[in-house]
């Protein structure tokens, strides 16, 4: 039986190897392999042969959306950030922290709705809303959602629409 | 402009913004709201201090914003 070629041993060695290292840092799943290897051409070195094997990795899906006529960051999110897996739970003064270091919270931010959702299979994030209240009124349509990883505090994803109440006459 | 002000235009009109009369009034607030004259064309909003008034009834709701200051209906949602 013919030995597999040393391109195809070598992909398979830098497989496993990248398998074990990102299970180990917690950024991988058992039998997830969303990466590219690619050997390249077997070529001298001292003492024999080297084969060199390129590496991709698909790290995670994100997204940007703006408004077309204003230009503001509506929405933005980058799924990974939802890894590792979590089943725990954070409250409520840890996920407005660990929003208000990252994203600015308009004065007229009125907490509306604290829970937890499963963002991905295995993936819990804590989910904070907040209306904007003009001088004691509800500005209807404006809101500013984001979602956090209770262990990494990583932000997975802010949602936001939030005018600057313009009143004619009042 | 009270509630109930807001209550009665919207009765007015309730054959011309097609409320059903098997729909009831649920409650009121007194919003802001974003006021767009042509809604299935995009273009520029303004805000109004607007009474949003809901109606509930076996076959949905109905979401109608009255401006508060000249009694205009501004907008009719319904689910």
């Amino acid at each position: 039986m013919m030995p597999e070629p040393i391109e195809k041993r070598a992909e398979q060695y830098v497989t496993r190897l990248l398998e074990r290292r990102l299970q180990r840092a917690g950024l991988g799943l058992p039998g997830e392999t969303n990466f590219l290897v690619q050997a390249q051409a077997p070529r001298p070195y001292f003492g024999g042969i080297e084969v060199r094997v390129r590496t991709w990795r698909h790290w995670s899906d994100a997204a940007v959306s703006f408004d077309a006529a204003t230009g503001e960051i509506m929405e933005r999110r980058i799924d990974r950030y939802a890894m590792p897996p979590c089943r725990e739970e954070m409250t409520l003064q840890d996920a407005q922290a660990a929003v208000r270091a990252v994203v600015p919270v308009p004065p007229e931010a009125q907490l509306e709705s604290f829970s937890h959702v499963l963002y991905a299979p295995f993936c819990t994030v804590a989910r904070v809303q907040w209306r904007h209240v003009h001088q004691g009124l509800s500005v209807l349509g404006d809101f500013l959602i984001a979602m956090v990883h209770p262990k990494t505090r990583q932000i997975v994803e802010v949602r936001c629409k939030w005018r600057t109440v313009k009143l004619s006459g009042w | 402009m009270t509630q109930d002000e807001a209550l009665q235009i919207v009765m007015r009109q309730a054959d011309k913004i097609g409320l059903d009369p098997m729909m009831e009034f649920h409650h009121a607030q007194r919003a802001i709201v974003e006021y767009c004259p042509d809604r299935s064309r995009p273009g520029r909003v303004s805000d109004r201090l607007a009474w949003v008034l809901y109606f509930r009834g076996e076959l949905g709701r109905m979401e109608v914003q009255v401006d508060d200051r000249k009694g205009e209906i501004l907008s009719v949602v319904r689910e």
